[in-house]
């Protein structure tokens, strides 16, 4: 059933913020479309989404605002975005502009981006942090993201036997 | 409630399901148990209800006649999910901490505690640690990525997977790297390059765990590993491009794969070549068992490696095939790779002494009937056997060669290797083996029937007496011909024998070989001389039934004998009681007129031709593009071809363009083509690209 564009849907974050938004805005997220469609009457209740908080949404519909209209990857078109990931590491200037956040942020935008099933902006986010990462030693990935070093002294020396022709060039 | 033995020697406990279910039994089985590991998911029941569960759980155990008394090691893993909020996790994380400690006095044996995927903020673990172990932090306290300071206690903390913040910055992220899900965190390595994934691998379990699936997606690598094909991606070339090699090294998980095929490319610096080989080399020496292995070398540069490099480089490869023969191999394939600048072969020393083995005394010949029920799989033997050919005084020129076995005092066990091919493309570097080197490798694999190699330059000598189970060898490239006689003679069970034409073995070598059952010998294009010379073998080969004559393809002048060759070869086969079947394979060219004019088939018919030319009764021809004029091409030789020899049995011609499919009578010869097998009795088979002839008739109008 086609609802008319102007629908405005209201949704509710795990912090209670609500958020009162277009219908197609909101259907750039696959997982709310499908909500919507199941739901045939229309409901004054907000959509709980108890897995986003409300700064992370703002932030996830000013994204989807932007790009609202653009067509929506289909299940055909998923083949050749997975070749054409593979050539690109680009991301669009206002992309680029709406992801400059810090870490947390970013990794909410993600975790967001995903429990919403929002394709593009996952996408974003992936190739944001893959840049982050690109070219640097495991020592620095580590420092970069607090990740704790959790093999063993024995393992470790293993490792750093195997990198031993690669430090040697 | 599930319980396995996860990882090392830790029982694993995992209350993800936990409910009150549990079955007293359990307190009889843990009372074996000095290793712990419990995990909970806490997103799975509600908090207090998981913690509450594990508590009864724990203390009810405890009843069960102090059924933790063993344990030492502890180690609480907490799972988290997607679902699971962050500020779910951070809530149960001091509930859980706080009933560690009360569960703590259970385990009163306990030397170790370790926390994996707790997320707490420091000021809790320092609360934490004073009250377990009564822990004061000093000014000299380090913390840094999770490894400990020295508490002041008997057990030794390890809060290695606890991440710790940078002391120095005041903000503590609260939604983190390691908080992202395996999907989404496999969704990012997909944009990485190899390199980084390499980097990526070495940062933490986790993430090494799934860069490792990074590497199943991006290969072709099947699970559970029958095939491992590294070539689909291009081959590694660089340091850069490391590598789903690494990968695979890292792996944990492979143990036995059925076939492995890569492809190595050099391009500038000999030295990845190398590091890609010692790589393999670690990779195949933690495998259990591998079928076939197929190793390409692909060479780019147009500089020659120095002669210490090329040394380095074979003592590398030659580990790495001793590696492989012993890890059940039945296949071997190294493909050498070709090189756009033609340089000359890297020159090694030529040997040209025999073999430096030598018998203990004649007496310890033992014949190769008792060296035979040995070359199957038989178990490795503690220590490994080589074959030690007599010297040619000891051995009755055509009588059965002898062969000894001498114990090895060092070598790995005894490899598997059935088959093993070795072979390089014109001008390159690499895969090329200095004989010498090869010979240990061949010697533990007693069992190799079948082998391939290029020889650029170097003599077989030392290779003489290592392979005797050997029934198929295929020899390429420039080789001192007395070399490989003496090689040839101690293969005594070789079935088929293809040579280089460049070899050009004299009439005398051809003496030394001993006269065995040697049913089939093919040769590469011939100088015409040659096949004199091969024909000649076939007297000192009694058995001979077939010998092959292959034209090197794209040969700009395609081999016929000559009158005089062909005089010299019937008198020759007058001398066989049952003369071989010659089988020719000739590539027609382009730019050449396939048949010179002397040859015309008016002139055959009554010179000397005829008795030969009737005795061939296979022949393979290959027409390239210059022969177009013989519209459409393959009916006309068939034509001419019959008419040269009539006695021929197999005819299969090649066309380098496609035949029309059906011929029609506007081509040539049509009538007579559809007439051929009256006209030809004996033929018995005629295919024309694979495909019978008659079919392109038979579809016609």
């Amino acid at each position: 059933m086609a609802a008319p564009a102007t629908q405005q849907i209201k949704i509710r974050c795990n912090d209670e913020k609500e958020f009162t938004v277009d219908r197609d805005v909101l259907e750039r997220s696959v997982l709310i479309k499908n909500m919507l469609e199941d739901v045939t009457e229309q409901q004054d209740a907000p959509i709980p989404l108890p897995n986003v908080s409300g700064p992370v949404m703002a932030k996830v519909l000013e994204y989807c605002t932007h790009h609202r209209g653009e067509p929506l990857p289909s299940a055909d078109t998923e083949q050749s975005q997975d070749e054409t990931r593979k050539r690109t590491t680009d991301i669009s200037e206002w992309d680029q502009k709406f992801i400059t956040v810090d870490q947390e942020m970013l990794f909410e935008i993600i975790l967001a981006a995903n429990y919403l099933d929002i394709k593009s902006l996952l996408d974003v986010g992936c190739k944001t942090v893959a840049n982050m990462i690109k070219g640097k030693t495991p020592e620095e990935i580590r420092k970069l993201f607090n990740i704790v070093n959790d093999f063993t002294p024995e393992e470790e020396a293993q490792i750093k036997k195997e990198n031993e022709w690669a430090e040697d060039r | 409630m599930s319980a396995s033995v996860v990882d090392s020697d830790f029982y694993e406990l995992s209350f993800h399901e936990f409910g009150g279910s549990l079955d007293s039994g359990r307190g009889l089985e843990m009372s074996y148990v000095t290793k712990i590991a419990i995990k909970i998911q806490p997103e799975t029941l509600p908090r207090y209800s998981c913690i509450n569960q594990l508590d009864k759980f724990l203390n009810l155990q405890e009843d069960s006649a102090s059924c933790y008394g063993q344990v030492e090691h502890l180690r609480f893993l907490v799972q988290h999910t997607h679902s699971h909020h962050p500020t779910q996790i951070r809530s149960f994380n001091p509930d859980l901490l706080s009933k560690i400690i009360h569960w703590l006095r259970i385990f009163w044996r306990l030397k170790e505690l370790s926390f994996v995927s707790i997320r707490l903020p420091e000021s809790e673990i320092f609360s934490f640690l004073r009250q377990v172990a009564g822990f004061c932090p000093t000014i000299t306290t380090v913390i840094l990525n999770g490894r400990l300071f020295d508490p002041k206690s008997a057990v030794d903390f390890q809060l290695s997977r606890m991440p710790f913040y940078d002391a120095t910055t005041s903000h503590q992220p609260k939604t983190v790297f390691m908080d992202l899900v395996d999907d989404v965190l496999l969704l990012i390595f997909r944009e990485l390059p190899p390199t980084t994934l390499y980097s990526l691998a070495s940062v933490s379990r986790r993430i090494q765990l799934l860069t490792l699936s990074s590497y199943l997606g991006k290969y072709k690598i099947s699970t559970p590993f029958d095939t491992i094909d590294l070539t689909s991606t291009g081959s590694f070339s660089h340091f850069n491009e490391l590598d789903a090699l690494s990968g695979l090294l890292i792996s944990v998980f492979i143990k036995n794969i059925t076939t492995f095929t890569c492809k190595i490319s050099h391009k500038g610096c000999t030295y990845f070549s190398l590091f890609h080989v010692d790589r393999l080399e670690r990779f195949f020496s933690r495998l259990d068992s591998c079928k076939k292995v197929k190793i390409e070398f692909e060479s780019s540069s147009s500089h020659r490696p120095h002669d210490q490099l090329t040394k380095k480089w074979e003592a590398t490869l030659i580990r790495l095939l001793d590696v492989i023969s012993t890890r059940g191999c039945e296949k071997l394939e190294i493909v050498g790779g070709g090189c756009s600048n033609s340089h000359q072969i890297p020159t090694h020393v030529q040997i040209t002494a025999p073999p430096v083995i030598k018998l203990k005394s004649p007496t310890k010949l033992k014949r190769i009937s008792r060296i035979l029920p040995f070359l199957g799989s038989k178990p490795a033997e503690s220590s490994t056997t080589i074959y030690i050919p007599p010297t040619p005084s000891e051995l009755p020129l055509f009588g059965t060669p002898f062969y000894s076995l001498a114990t090895q005092p060092r070598g790995p066990t005894q490899g598997t290797l059935r088959s093993l091919s070795i072979s390089t493309r014109s001008g390159a570097h690499f895969g090329e083996f200095v004989p010498s080197e090869l010979s240990p490798l061949l010697a533990r694999n007693p069992s190799l029937t079948h082998l391939t190699f290029t020889m650029a330059g170097r003599s077989l000598h030392p290779l003489a007496g290592s392979v005797p189970a050997l029934t198929h060898l295929e020899i390429s490239g420039h080789s001192p011909t007395e070399g490989i006689f003496e090689f040839l003679r101690y293969v005594p069970l070789l079935r088929r024998l293809k040579l280089d034409p460049s070899l050009q073995p004299r009439w005398e070598d051809m003496e030394m070989l001993p006269r065995f059952n040697l049913p089939r010998l093919e040769v590469i294009h011939s100088p015409s001389f040659y096949i004199a010379h091969i024909l000649t073998a076939g007297i000192i080969l009694p058995n001979l039934r077939s010998i092959t004559i292959v034209q090197q393809p794209f040969s700009m002048i395609p081999y016929l004998p000559t009158p005089s060759d062909v005089k010299a070869i019937t008198e020759r086969l007058l001398a066989y009681r049952n003369p071989p079947e010659l089988v020719m394979e000739i590539n027609l060219c382009a730019h050449t007129i396939w048949m010179p004019h002397e040859l015309s088939v008016q002139r055959i018919t009554n010179d000397v031709w005829p008795d030969w030319l009737a005795s061939v009764s296979g022949l393979t021809v290959v027409v390239l593009r210059g022969v177009a004029r013989f519209s459409p091409s393959a009916p006309g030789v068939i034509l001419l071809v019959l008419a040269l020899f009539p006695g021929l049995k197999h005819l299969h011609i090649f066309t380098e363009t496609p035949l029309p499919t059906h011929l029609t009578a506007g081509h040539f010869h049509h009538d007579l083509i559809k007439s051929i097998h009256e006209k030809f009795p004996s033929l018995e088979t005629l295919n024309v690209n694979r495909r019978p002839f008659s079919t392109y008739l038979t579809s016609a109008t």
